[in-house]
């Protein structure tokens, strides 16, 4: 359907699905050159200690903090880290993860209390620790760091991610061609990959529940403004509503923390002028858009 | 205009915060060069008589106007975000909290206006 729709290739498989070894990286400690020439030193690899979220609802009623002493070197990443720990210590340890490149979106962690990728996490950049890894904030824990996705999957459902073409002027041949200026004025927009990292940053979206919150509006943005797109009436009361837009203060935490760049913060504030512009519209033209 | 569940009057609120912060932060540093500095030390050339040369300009009721319209608009944006703010504090007033808050961005420049008028 849309990037929307498959940014979660693997956030249906919990990492008891199939977990590939990659202990044998972390319990090698010999010093390799590093490729970012960075605080080479004997200090690049050792132990550090994870404190881990763990909640099993079938068998504690509570969560708690559990401790992992793990080896690491140079390149093991947060997620390396809890894999070494399912491998080897913990297999319990339950976790979500796919593509280990920063592009699947599915392994979101708190570490230290801040909302980061696991995969494009380092564990020297923690060290000498203890790192404490947590489940996303703001959201509903499942089991242990994996949490329920739901309510953000309704969000992005209800901004309608796709585009929704123009049935009384169809794209005339050979297709619906775009300049690439035209496809600047969302491209940004485009490269969000469904993380949740701005979910878990954004104190609106723990204060205002049903806040459609920062990737869902930046993803209505995202089609309002591609050239192709003829949605954006149908999406303004899903924007223009208390759980809409409305809820933003304009706190940028989503901005700061999005690994990929996409500016969420920025999306809101074009939707909440775009949506005053149509509002002032309508109040000139009082039939605009009636017809529909 | 359209009606549907949940529809807000925030465009209008959230435009008028809009413009009330872009005017405060263009205006602000002007104020603050020609009243703070210029005036009092002699920019225009001498300080005596200002009062009277504002006194009179500021009194004309289109000027006034003009002034205390840019008051509300600032205002507005305080009044707003102090209003979200409370909500920012987990704080949930009832309605007459809100109307008070916002009442102070619209009858503090009506008042104004009508005390120039009058002087």
């Amino acid at each position: 359907m849309t990037e929307s729709s498959h940014g979660h290739p693997g956030a249906g498989a919990s990492a008891a699905d199939g977990v590939q070894p990659v202990g044998a990286t972390a319990e090698q400690p010999e010093p390799r050159p590093r490729r970012d020439g960075a605080a080479a030193g004997p200090e690049a690899g050792g132990t550090i200690t994870l404190q881990v979220l763990r909640y099993r609802p079938d068998r504690e009623d509570a969560p708690y903090l559990q401790d992992f002493e793990v080896p690491w070197r140079t390149e093991t990443s947060v997620l390396d880290a809890l894999t070494w720990v399912k491998d080897n210590l913990e297999p319990s340890l339950t976790f979500r993860w796919s593509c280990r490149m920063a592009i699947c979106g599915s392994c979101g962690f708190m570490l230290n209390g801040e909302p980061k990728l696991g995969c494009e996490s380092f564990v020297r950049d923690y060290a000498p620790g203890p790192l404490r890894i947590e489940p996303l904030a703001n959201h509903a824990v499942e089991r242990d760091l994996v949490v329920d996705l739901e309510p953000f999957m309704a969000s992005l459902r209800a901004v309608q991610p796709y585009v929704i073409s123009d049935d009384r002027h169809p794209v005339p041949e050979p297709g619906n061609r775009q300049t690439p200026e035209q496809m600047v004025a969302y491209g940004q927009y485009s490269q969000c990959i469904n993380c949740m990292l701005c979910y878990a940053a954004c104190p609106q979206v723990g204060l205002a529940t049903d806040f459609l919150g920062p990737a869902a509006v930046t993803l209505a943005v995202r089609y309002n403004k591609d050239s192709r797109d003829h949605g954006a009436d149908s999406r303004l009361p899903i924007l223009d509503n208390e759980g809409g837009i409305w809820p933003c203060t304009f706190v940028g935490a989503c901005s700061t923390v999005c690994p990929k760049g996409v500016d969420p913060a920025a999306a809101i504030q074009q939707a909440k002028g775009a949506t005053a512009q149509a509002w002032a519209a309508e109040f000139i033209l009082p039939h605009r858009g009636e017809g529909r | 205009m359209r009606r549907w569940q949940g529809r807000t009057n925030e465009p209008l609120m959230w435009a008028l915060f809009g413009g009330g912060g872009m005017l405060a932060v263009f205006t602000m540093p002007v104020l603050i060069i020609a009243f703070g500095l210029l005036v009092p030390f002699g920019g225009f050339g001498g300080a005596d008589g200002t009062y009277e040369r504002m006194h009179a300009l500021l009194t004309h009721p289109l000027v006034s106007l003009l002034v205390f319209l840019a008051l509300g608009l600032v205002l507005w944006h305080c009044c707003h975000r102090t209003f979200h703010a409370l909500h920012d504090l987990k704080l949930h007033p009832p309605e007459i909290v809100r109307s008070a808050i916002y009442g102070i961005a619209m009858l503090t420049p009506a008042i104004g206006y009508s005390l120039s008028l009058a002087a």
